[in-house]
C-alpha cells in the first residue's frame, strides 16, 4: 500500500473524529443561484465571486461558501442536524485581486441543546487542531458580552465596526482613542480596556471575566462561558483553550460562542468558528446553529513533504523495443518503489539508482 | 527566537535605541556593514532590517514575530496582525499638500500624487472630493511643481522639504506614529515575551 502524504490523510482523520460524534457527510454542488450570497456578502468578509449566467439566464456563483448552503437546505425541523464537509470554495484572496481555490473542512450543528452543542463542537475543534499538531491554541470569546459591553459603554451602532475593528487588533491604545473622540464615559472607557486585557487560559480568565459583569446581558453571556470551561474541564486542556476576545466577529452574522483556532508555524489562523444564530434568522429558520471550517489549505504548504528522488529505479532502455523495456519494467517492478523508464537520461531528474537495459541480466527471459 | 523586523533607516535606528535600552541589545548592529540579520542568541532575538513598507508584510506573514512600523503603513495596507503599542516616536502626520498659493478647482477632479493610493482614496471620499490617483513611490513633491498633479498625499514629519520646494501643507488629514505590531499566530506561542517587550517599552516611554 502506498502511504499517503498528510495532506491526504488528515482528511481522512477527521473524518473518522467527525463520524464518531454522530457527523453526517454534506456534499453540495459546485455552483448556485447568486441571489444567496449576494444578500449576504459581509458574512463572506469580501465581494469577490466567480459569477456567471446559465443557459435560463439565471445568474449563477461558484460556491464561495459552505455554511449558507447548508443552511439554505436545511429543513427548519425540530431534528438536530449534524453535518460535516470537505468541500473547495472559490473566493477573491484578500488583498489581492485573484480568485482562488480554497479547500475547507468543517462542520455545523444546527438545532440541539446549546450548552451541548457548544461543548461538542470546541471539543471536536480541539480535537481537529490536535489532530494536526498538539501544540494548538484555540481562542474563544463571547459575540453577546461584546455586544453587551458596548451597550453598557454607550458605543452607538454606526461606531461599532469601528470598535470591533480595534478590539480585533488587541490595539489598545487605538481603543482608548476612538472612546474618548466618541464620548465614551472615562470609567467605562477604562472598564473595557480592562476587558479587552482579560486572556489566557480559560478557567482562570472567564473567572476574572466575572468582575466586569455590568448587565444581565453580560451575566448571561458569562454564564455561558462558564458552563462552557466546566463542561469541558475533563479534557484537560485548559493552556491550549484560551479566553481573547481578539477573535470576535461580525455581529450581524455571530451570537454566542466564536473561536479561532492557531498552530505553531502557520501564520495565520488555521480554524475559525462560532454561534452564528443571527444568520440562521436571516435565512429565516429559528433553530440555533454553531459551526467552524479548517482551512486545509493553508495547512498544505506548511505539511508538503518534499520527496528526496523523483524516481527510485531509472531505467534507461535506449534502441531497445518497446515491448522489451515494458517487460524489463515488469519484472523488476517487486524489487523497486516505483520505476521510471526512459530512453535517455532526462535532464534535471534525481533518481536514486539509474540502470541501463543491458545491466539488466535476463532480458531474453523477461 | 522572536523574529523582530525593523525598518532601515532613521526610524530603526531610534527603535533599536528603545529596544537596547530595555536589554535587548545586539551590539553586531552597530557596525557599519551591510548584514541584514542581526541574532543574539543569549538574549533569543533576531532583528531583520527590511523596507519600511515591508515589515507589516513580514509580519503578516510569520516572516517576523513582532515589527515595528508606522501607523501610515498600517492604514494603508490594512495587514491582519495585532497593534500591540504605540511607540510614540517617528510621529509624522499625513496631509494634502499643494504649491503655495493654491486653490482647489472643484469643476474637475483632483489629480493627487501620492505613495498611499487607498488611503487618500479613503480621505478624499471622507471629505466628498473626487479624485485620480497617480501613485508614485518616491519625490512626491515634484509631481506639483512639474504639473503632473494638482496636490501630494504624502508623510509630513517637520514640513521642511515641503517648505525647500515652495509647498505648503493645505490640510491635515491623519496623524501617524511608530506602532509595535504582532502576528497574530506567533503571538499565541510567544505571547509571554512579548507581553514582557510590551510592558518594558511601555515603562520607558
Amino acid at each position: 500500500m502506498i502511504k499517503l502524504p498528510f495532506r491526504e490523510q488528515l482528511p481522512l482523520k477527521l473524518r473518522e473524529i467527525y463520524e464518531k460524534y454522530g457527523y453526517k457527510q454534506y456534499r453540495m454542488d459546485k455552483f448556485e443561484p447568486y441571489d444567496m450570497y449576494r444578500e449576504n456578502k459581509n458574512f463572506l468578509k469580501n465581494e469577490g465571486i466567480i459569477t456567471f449566467t446559465d443557459p435560463s439566464g439565471r445568474l449563477m456563483a461558484l460556491k464561495p461558501d459552505v455554511t449558507m448552503s447548508i443552511i439554505k437546505n436545511s429543513a427548519d425541523s425540530d431534528a438536530t442536524r449534524k453535518l460535516y464537509y470537505n468541500e473547495n470554495v472559490f473566493r477573491l484572496l484578500p488583498g489581492r485581486n485573484e480568485f482562488c481555490e480554497i479547500n475547507q473542512m468543517g462542520l455545523e450543528f444546527i438545532g440541539g441543546d446549546n450548552s451541548y452543542a457548544q461543548a461538542e463542537v470546541i471539543l471536536l475543534a480541539m480535537r481537529s487542531l490536535e489532530a494536526i499538531n498538539e501544540e494548538y491554541r484555540l481562542n474563544v470569546a463571547h459575540m453577546g458580552y461584546i455586544a453587551a459591553l458596548m451597550d453598557f459603554a454607550g458605543i452607538q451602532n454606526g461606531d461599532r465596526a469601528e470598535c470591533i475593528a480595534l478590539m480585533r487588533q488587541k490595539n489598545l491604545h487605538g481603543l482608548g482613542e476612538f472612546m474618548q473622540k466618541t464620548g465614551v464615559d472615562p470609567d467605562k472607557a477604562e472598564a473595557v480596556r480592562a476587558v479587552m486585557s482579560v486572556t489566557g487560559s480559560i478557567k482562570k480568565a472567564v473567572g476574572k471575566l466575572s468582575d466586569y459583569v455590568f448587565s444581565d446581558a453580560m451575566q448571561a453571556a458569562v454564564s455561558e462561558l462558564q458552563d462552557l470551561t466546566d463542561t469541558l474541564s475533563f479534557t484537560g486542556c485548559d493552556g491550549k483553550l484560551q479566553l481573547d476576545f481578539s477573535v470576535i466577529n461580525d455581529p450581524d452574522y455571530y451570537n454566542g460562542i466564536v473561536f479561532q483556532g492557531y498552530l505553531p508555524n502557520i501564520p495565520r489562523a488555521v480554524l475559525s468558528g462560532g454561534r452564528y444564530d443571527n444568520l440562521m434568522r436571516r435565512f429565516g429558520k429559528q433553530r440555533n446553529a454553531i459551526g467552524f471550517a479548517l482551512y486545509l489549505g493553508e495547512l498544505e504548504r506548511f505539511f508538503s513533504e518534499p520527496e528526496e528522488y523523483d524516481a527510485d529505479l531509472l531505467l534507461i532502455y535506449g534502441n531497445m523495443p518497446a515491448k522489451i523495456a515494458l517487460k524489463v519494467v515488469e519484472m523488476l517492478k517487486p524489487e523497486y518503489k516505483n520505476i521510471r523508464a526512459e530512453r535517455s537520461i532526462p535532464e534535471g531528474i534525481r533518481a536514486r539508482k539509474i540502470m541501463n537495459i543491458s545491466e539488466v541480466g535476463d532480458i531474453r527471459h523477461a | 527566537m522572536l523574529n523582530i523586523a525593523l525598518p532601515k533607516g532613521r526610524l530603526g535606528d531610534k527603535v533599536y535605541t528603545l529596544f537596547s535600552e530595555i536589554g535587548y541589545g545586539c551590539p553586531s548592529m552597530l557596525e557599519d556593514n551591510r548584514k541584514l540579520v542581526f541574532e543574539s542568541e543569549e538574549k533569543g532575538i533576531r532583528y531583520l532590517l527590511v523596507k519600511p513598507s515591508d515589515v507589516a508584510i513580514y509580519v503578516e506573514h510569520g516572516a517576523a514575530d513582532i515589527g515595528v512600523v508606522g501607523k501610515d503603513v498600517l492604514m494603508e495596507y490594512n495587514p491582519d496582525v495585532y497593534e500591540l503599542l504605540d511607540l510614540k516616536i517617528g510621529q509624522c502626520f499625513l496631509a494634502v499638500a499643494a504649491k503655495n498659493g493654491w486653490t482647489d478647482d472643484l469643476s474637475a477632479p483632483l489629480r493627487v500624487a501620492t505613495k498611499y493610493p487607498n488611503l487618500a482614496q479613503k480621505y478624499f471620499a471622507s471629505v466628498n472630493r473626487q479624485i485620480e490617483i497617480i501613485k508614485l513611490n518616491g519625490s512626491i513633491e515634484l509631481a506639483p511643481i512639474l504639473g503632473l498633479s494638482d496636490v501630494i498625499f504624502d508623510i509630513v514629519e517637520t514640513g521642511t522639504t515641503l517648505r525647500e520646494n515652495n509647498l505648503s501643507v493645505y490640510a491635515k488629514a491623519y496623524n501617524s506614529s511608530a506602532r509595535l505590531i504582532a502576528n497574530k499566530s506567533r503571538y499565541q506561542f510567544k505571547s509571554e515575551m512579548i507581553d514582557f517587550i510590551c510592558r518594558k517599552l511601555e515603562a520607558i516611554l
